[in-house]
């Protein structure tokens, strides 16, 4: 199981042929029922939906029946909490037979969780925990990562995420830890560049520098939101707006990541009025166009009609 | 690597994965592993290099960590349980305290944590200052029954037999027949120590509850496009719904509900529980099944697993 060898030339070229069919989606959500009213009288507004797993399965048929029907007005990507794809286990393929459940039923573009573990055998932990910078166990996630992407109809993209902490030993950067993970499957990267923020600032690493060592030719998608500080220790509690900084950090990353699908918001809680949302998605844009377009936009098959001015101008 | 050291390797980490996410999420077990011990001293059968391990890592940052799952527990149970969570206010995190006290969770999401502190709240013998009210308890009850009808209903909800209009019941009683009765399984009537609109109307602010307590019955279905409603009843209506299960068909509940009352079943009695039927029908709790005089009759009318 552990022979695990790195992938071709030939088989990176097929995994990013598979992405090719994926259209750009642009800039959207997490969605959240609680901004659904607002979400349906701006429909144009927002490019795209994430869909988190958690919120659909184990729940009401009714809540199928709206995923479909959000499907109807939006693009879709699905994204998983609960996955565990660190721990040492199976893969849990009652949990990867939902997440497949929900992006066929969505006609999700694709599939996403967490670099960690939320759980071991009789015991759920309840949030996304850090692994071990272990090369032995990376090679036993990129495994259960490959088989994972077999599983599915859709690409698979995993996020990092926020580190408080971590359990030694520490054989490698987490930059190397991603990479060989991704390396070792047909997996893509889901960055998020507030976690980035928060672990630099929050372990005094320079985020650009670390952004630098990451397979960003791998980023299908990013992930921005705004926290809490604890005694000057940055949570990732997604109930503030995107600081400047991790704007910044996307105008910086975004030039070389020729893969990038899709920039999503997160908003979990203390949800602002709906239009602020919205302003946070436009400055988003404005960052992209300036940024990311003009290296890659006019190489897209069709895209969202804020981009095809930039993709023009280039 | 040797296949069988490469086992070893994962089986000895998988073992470390168990106590690390157990230090992360179990106080006591914490404070056991952190606590100064003689050198090779085994505790809670941990080897010495996964104790190391877990010593370690950055203890403030664990403890900022479990603060963190503290207060998505307590976000859970407020979001599952509102107006309980309004009405016991600062008793809620003493309860948790007192709960991982007794017995350490070994699953932190969402809903098993709400389920697993209502209950033990209305089951765990509390006694002392956090002893609650009747009122508060018929309250928590209340919620945590609207969250498994939400979240965990009984499936399906109708037997197959059931014929899904009142229409069946008017027509047997117009040919002097009976009519089966079920109730919708997702069903369930309760006592409530509150007015639930009041209370949910209170500022988030508000100390004495007093004025939202009324001693209340509701019934709480999930109607056919699997939403959850509720209710108010009257005493004379609910007995007669407790009785449906039992009497299953129309003239037994009129038989019933006459014996119960003390008085004969007259044309009144039958009127007033087929009216109660009806409405309960036209609202998606209780459904109609043709009994065998009716059947043939009565076959033309759909059947299925729901309205």
């Amino acid at each position: 199981m552990l022979n695990a060898t790195r992938l071709t030339a030939d088989h990176v070229s097929t995994c990013r042929n598979r992405l090719a069919d994926v259209p750009f989606l642009g800039v959207g959500l997490g969605y959240r029922a609680e901004f659904r009213q607002d979400l349906m009288a701006n429909q144009c507004r927002v490019d795209f939906l994430e869909l988190m797993l958690e919120h659909f399965i184990d729940m009401p048929p009714e809540r199928m029946l709206d995923a479909k029907l959000l499907s109807d007005r939006f693009d879709i990507a699905v994204h998983g909490l609960d996955l565990s794809i660190g721990t040492i286990e199976p893969l849990r393929l009652d949990y990867l037979a939902r997440m497949r459940d929900l992006v066929v039923a969505t006609d999700a573009h694709w599939a996403s969780d967490h670099l960690c573990m939320t759980s071991v055998p009789g015991r759920a932990i309840g949030n996304l925990t850090p692994l071990p910078l272990d090369r032995y166990m990376a090679s036993f996630v990129a495994e259960k990562c490959r088989e994972a992407v077999r599983f599915l109809p859709v690409p698979f993209l995993l996020e990092n995420i926020s580190v408080l902490f971590r359990p030694g030993p520490e054989e490698m950067t987490e930059q190397e830890y991603i990479t060989q993970v991704l390396d070792e499957s047909d997996a893509f990267l889901l960055l998020d560049l507030t976690n980035v923020f928060n672990n630099a600032t929050n372990a005094g690493f320079d985020a650009r520098e670390y952004l630098d060592s990451l397979p960003l030719d791998r980023v299908v998608q990013i992930h921005l939101a705004g926290g809490l500080a604890s005694n000057g220790v940055l949570l990732d509690t997604h109930n503030a707006p995107v600081p400047d900084e991790v704007f910044e950090l996307l105008r910086y990353s975004a030039p070389s990541m020729p893969l990038l699908r899709a920039v999503m918001i997160e908003r979990d809680q203390d949800f602002p009025l709906f239009e602020s949302l919205v302003a946070e998605l436009d400055t988003t844009r404005e960052v992209l166009c300036a940024s990311w377009a003009p290296h890659f936009a006019a190489g897209l098959v069709s895209a969202p009609a804020w981009l095809e001015g930039a993709a023009r101008g280039h | 690597m040797a296949i069988e050291s490469a086992s070893a390797r994962l089986r000895a980490e998988a073992r470390f994965q168990e106590a690390y996410a157990r230090f992360l999420t179990d106080t006591q077990f914490r404070e056991l592993v952190l606590k100064p011990s003689a050198s090779g001293e085994s505790v809670a059968d941990l080897s010495g290099a996964d104790i190391n391990r877990l010593r370690a890592m950055d203890q403030d940052r664990i403890e900022l960590f479990a603060q963190c799952l503290f207060g998505n527990r307590m976000a859970a149970i407020k979001e599952a349980f509102p107006l309980s969570f309004k009405v016991m206010g600062d008793a809620v995190p003493a309860l948790v305290r007192m709960l991982d006290a007794r017995d350490i969770a070994i699953d932190t999401r969402k809903y098993a944590e709400a389920v697993r502190f209502a209950d033990f709240v209305l089951h765990g013998d509390i006694a002392g200052p956090l002893t609650l009210s009747d009122s508060v308890l018929g309250l928590l009850r209340y919620e945590l029954i609207m969250l498994n009808l939400r979240v965990r209903p009984q499936s399906p909800t109708w037997p197959q037999s059931a014929v899904h209009s009142a229409e069946v019941l008017r027509r047997a009683l117009e040919r002097q027949n009976d009519a089966g009765i079920a109730l919708n399984l997702n069903h369930a009537v309760l006592r409530v120590g509150f007015d639930v609109e009041v209370l949910r109307d209170l500022a988030p602010d508000t100390v004495s509850f007093a004025e939202a307590e009324a001693d209340t019955i509701i019934m709480l279905h999930r109607d056919e496009n699997c939403v959850v409603h509720q209710k108010r009843l009257n005493y004379a209506s609910a007995a007669a719904i407790l009785m449906i299960d039992e009497a299953r068909t129309f003239r037994a509940l009129v038989d019933g509900y006459a014996a119960w009352l003390g008085r004969g079943s007259g044309v009144d009695l039958e009127e007033e529980l087929k009216e109660l039927c009806i409405n309960l029908c036209a609202c998606g709790a209780l459904c109609f099944m043709p009994v065998a005089a009716d059947a043939g009759e009565d076959a033309r009318w759909p059947a299925g697993d729901g309205p």
